[in-house]
């Protein structure tokens, strides 16, 4: 499968104060055209920062210190805000967790469709927009009706769909979505990875699925990154990666998450999530590791090839 | 709120190294040390129009522009008087007058916002908590009070109770009660629907504890900020009833009456009567609006995103 | 086949902790003068006719989505919101009767833990200070003992070493970790009842366990019911023994935790079960056909007639659109208010 976008040694950073903390860490990701690629992690983990810095969407306080971000053989890095824009909507596009973030109150569902196409074709005419935008509305469910309403008019899940609506309508090469359905109700949150099940299907499209769900994920990634403190501590397939997980991190992660069905005793991961202001010295896990040995605490592990695994672990030699 | 957490916000702040603050903490200390032991360096009586010395009366001339002298014979021999600033159009020496202002302005500013932010939180408090009603009622006056532009407010309540400290303090404190019972009325009703608050009436809690223990210190965060900025907008308030006559009455010193005074100097080149007083209310008024816009940088950043 | 119904029953049997009887809970919504004047005010039926038993030591779920009413029925419990009919009995008297002392009684031994540890602490108190406060309002103890006292529920919820956390602010602990004082602050009066409104959805997902476990432990201990308000059945799965699923105010099922995860009787207690997201392991083929549901949940302002699932039903029949189904003991201890059921 060809590489569609291939991120190197990112490192960001959050300016708070005259202090910096560093949220990505030296992240190494590669994302296959057509895959699902799965980003778990806990609050704090990065994932989160990763996902924004491939679209550049960054806070103000944020910077990308150094890396390269290799979409389709360009530097993403190396491109300009007139550049990136672009970009956005275009080749990449995003859909946030809120869908509210996404969608303008003031302006009707029509609005944002019009807004979009416009932005990036500048010759397309009304009836063109509307035509693609009520087959868009099919596409994930909505009635067309709707493109007359306002934001606050619809459902959590309407507006959602409609996120995914605007996501998908230039035909993107890869669509960020960051927790996409972790502010509907279950039943909706179903429908709607449904519906990315179905244009995984039907459009062949690449994503990276950014969550701290790790059922959630499992049912549409076809490979899973899991990060913890600004690094990604293993890579693998989905299917593999639940049934063997390597990094201590992964598995104690597995252990403490109930599940509906299973008999099992949660195992609490003991300590707290580290500090990003003064992370732990060597691997960033070895304070609640139950593996840790000496050389943990002083030499970060990178992450290698174990097997079908990427881990970076020092239990794998 | 203890005194501990004051001593800790003035620590906190001075040591934030944020420019406006420290600022207006330097220009807002000048007034003050002004207001408080100027009155005993004043080299002359701000009142009088005359200077006695061993038992002899000399009248000083008035329209002296800004550091002239006089020479005065004494029977010790000649004294040289000098005014740094000149003298006004009664002979009374305008840098005495000047330092001996900042008592009165700062005291009626100060009694003034005391005051208004008491009555204003104490309300907004109660008001924010009941709802209801009462919400309904309060809040109606409070708006037909803040409907009023502030000067017109004080100089009609000023009319009603006449001149005077007191009065005036009053009359500007008036101006400023809807004010803080807006802000505090709106800070409790966002944190009314808290959860630790609905934790506290789980326990049991009366609304004495929930009001004074619970919503207040929170609130008040909030508000602290402004306090500054209020007491810049009473001195201006102050300064206007001055101007025009509803103020304390001369001949004891005071900003906004000077400016009025002088003003009419202005025209024939007799800047400095007017001017000082007016330069004097800028100082200290910028001091008080530069401390509260750092004071409120300070305690309540704002952690913008985009 | 008989059926036995649960309601009208007086006698309060030795164990019931709770009953709930007929609770009604409307909020009025604004509505214009001309409308209240022709009496079409529009009313949020948040909880809507309810019965519902907790008995001693065991833990109940409320589940739900949103509009379910699950949290404002635990809130009525506990008489932090109006209810607008019906009765709350706690250990057999009504709660609504309760003034003085015996409210503080009550307040003593029924207690809640908040969703959100971020905004169920005072931003502005000592931890310590905080979990000491209920033991100053109902004058437990002298002021060392108090002390001495929080020091101990601080240990008991692993909030180690206590004389540090006592001094801590809230701002200074991790979300777990201020989730464990909640929850002293929740204990310190040696309640029996303990409401948590999902009490782990914030938390990250390595706090959820921690907090989840302390639960267990401290049910255990401490001879604690609970009733918990979720909307993760992975936390329902986890931490009760029944569980009851509510749809825009009525409890639609109710039964055991296993009984009603292995054979959900209502359709819609089906469609939840069967959205939940599951690991998937290597060979296990994705259904392709979830449960589905028609549509999304309706507007409380706008409860559908007769069964208030109908529209979204697979299954309804005519008698669904116009006759609301009462909740029915099918199996042993398991009920479920569905006319698929009542074909007798």
């Amino acid at each position: 499968m060809k590489t569609l976008l291939e991120i190197k040694d990112l490192k960001v950073i959050y300016e708070m104060g005259d202090k910096a903390v560093e949220a990505v860490s030296g992240a190494n990701l590669n994302v296959r055209k057509g895959e699902v690629l799965g980003l778990v992690g806990e609050s704090g983990s990065g994932k989160t920062t990763l996902g924004l810095s491939v679209i550049r969407l960054l806070p103000y306080n944020a910077k990308i210190i150094s890396g390269e971000i290799v979409f389709e053989g360009e530097d993403l890095l190396k491109y300009d805000e007139k550049d990136m824009k672009k970009i956005r909507g275009r080749r990449i596009a995003m859909i946030f967790q809120d869908p509210f973030s996404s969608l303008n109150p003031v302006s009707r569902i029509k609005d944002h469709f019009i807004e979009l196409f416009r932005s990036h074709y500048k010759n397309i005419s009304y009836e063109e927009i509307i035509k693609r935008s009520r087959e868009l509305l099919k596409l994930v469910e909505v009635p067309s009706d709707k493109l007359d309403s306002y934001p606050h008019q619809l459902s959590g899940g309407q507006r959602q769909r409609i996120a995914i609506a605007l996501a998908i309508a230039l035909e993107p090469d890869l669509i960020i979505a960051d927790e996409p359905t972790s502010s509907l109700d279950v039943l909706v949150e179903a429908q709607v990875m449904e519906l990315f099940r179905e244009l995984k299907r039907s459009r062949d499209i690449s994503m990276i699925f950014i969550t701290h769900n790790m059922a959630l994920v499992s049912e549409i990634a076809d490979r899973i990154a899991v990060m913890y403190a600004g690094k990604i501590v293993e890579i693998a397939d989905a299917e593999e990666i639940f049934i063997n997980p390597m990094h201590p991190y992964t598995q104690a992660l597995m252990a403490s998450v109930p599940e509906v069905g299973v008999y099992k005793k949660l195992r609490a991961i003991p300590g707290e999530p580290p500090s990003l202001m003064n992370p732990p010295r060597g691997c960033r896990f070895h304070p609640r590791c139950s593996y840790v040995m000496d050389i943990c605490r002083s030499i970060e592990p990178t992450l290698k090839k174990v097997g079908d695994h990427y881990v970076a672990c020092h239990l794998y030699k | 709120m203890s005194i501990e957490s004051w001593i800790e916000i003035l620590r906190i702040s001075l040591r934030s190294r944020n420019k406006t603050f420290l600022t207006g903490f330097i220009l807002m200390m000048f007034a003050i040390s002004l207001a408080i032991i100027g009155v005993y360096l004043t080299p002359y009586d701000p009142t009088k129009s005359y200077v006695v010395i061993d038992g002899k009366r000399f009248d000083i001339q008035p329209l002296l522009p800004p550091g002239s002298k006089m020479i005065v014979e004494t029977s010790s021999g000649n004294i040289t008087l000098i005014f740094y600033l000149g003298t006004d159009q009664l002979g009374r020496d305008v840098l005495s007058r000047v330092v001996a202002g900042a008592r009165f302005v700062l005291l009626v500013a100060f009694i003034a916002t005391a005051l208004s932010s008491l009555i204003g939180i104490i309300l907004g408090l109660i008001s924010g908590y009941a709802g209801g009603l009462t919400d309904r009622i309060i809040s109606l006056v409070m708006d037909a009070m803040y409907a009023f532009p502030g000067l017109i407010l004080a100089i009609a309540v000023a009319a009603l109770i006449g001149v005077g400290i007191i009065n005036m303090a009053l009359a500007i404190a008036v101006v400023y009660i809807p004010s803080y019972f807006r802000m505090m009325r709106g800070v409790v009703l966002s944190i009314k629907s808290l959860s630790y608050i609905d934790a506290v009436r789980l326990m049991g809690a009366g609304s004495f504890r929930i009001l004074f223990r619970h919503l207040l210190p929170n609130a008040l965060y909030s508000v602290i900020a402004v306090l500054p900025i209020n007491f810049a907008d009473a001195i201006i308030t102050e300064a206007g009833l001055s101007f025009l006559g509803l103020g304390i009455p001369p001949p004891t010193p005071d900003w906004g009456f000077d400016l009025n005074r002088g003003q009419k100097f202005f025209v024939s080149g007799y800047w400095w009567i007017g001017a000082f007083p007016g330069l004097m209310i800028i100082i200290t008024v910028l001091g008080f609006l530069l401390l509260g816009e750092g004071l409120n940088d300070i305690l309540n950043p704002r952690r913008s995103v985009r | 086949m008989s059926h036995v119904t649960y309601t009208n029953n007086d006698q309060r049997s030795q164990d019931d902790l709770v009953v709930v009887k007929n609770l009604k809970v409307y909020y009025r919504l604004a509505s214009s003068f001309i409308e209240s004047l022709v009496g079409r005010e529009s009313f949020i039926k948040a909880v809507d006719d309810v019965d519902l038993i907790i008995k001693s030591g065991e833990t109940l779920c409320l589940v739900g989505e949103s509009g379910s009413g699950k949290t404002t029925l635990g809130k009525a419990i506990l008489r932090l919101v109006e209810i607008t009919d019906g009765k709350i009995f706690f250990k057999g008297e009504d709660i609504h009767l309760f003034k003085g002392e015996k409210l503080k009684l009550f307040r003593r031994k029924a207690q809640m833990i908040f969703q959100d540890p971020y905004t169920s602490l005072d931003p502005r108190m000592r931890i310590g200070d905080q979990i000491k406060e209920p033991l100053e309002i109902h004058e437990i103890g002298s002021r060392d003992e108090r002390r001495e006292i929080v020091y101990k529920i601080l240990q008991k919820v692993g909030l180690t070493p206590p004389e540090e956390f006592y001094y801590r602010y809230p701002h200074q602990l991790s979300g777990g970790q201020r989730q464990r004082a909640a929850i002293a602050r929740a204990l310190v009066t040696g309640p029996e009842l303990i409401v948590a409104d999902e009490p782990v959805a914030n938390l990250d997902v390595s706090a959820r366990a921690q907090i989840i476990n302390l639960m267990k432990d401290l049910r255990k201990e401490m001879r604690l019911s609970y009733l918990v308000i979720t909307h993760d059945f992975s936390v329902a799965w986890e931490l009760c023994d029944r569980i009851a699923v509510m749809y825009l105010g009525k409890i639609v099922e109710e039964g055991p935790v296993r009984e009603v995860f292995e054979r959900p009787l209502h359709p819609y207690t089906q469609a939840l079960i069967s959205a939940i997201p599951k690991i998937r392991v290597r060979g296990e083929k994705f259904e392709a056909k979830k449960i589905r549901v028609i549509g999304e949940i309706p507007s409380s302002k706008e409860i559908p007639r007769g069964c208030r699932f109908h529209p979204r039903c697979l299954y309804t029949m005519n008698i669904c659109k116009t006759s609301e189904p009462s909740l029915i003991e099918v199996e042993k201890d398991h009920k479920v208010a569905c006319h698929l059921y009542n074909i007798r």
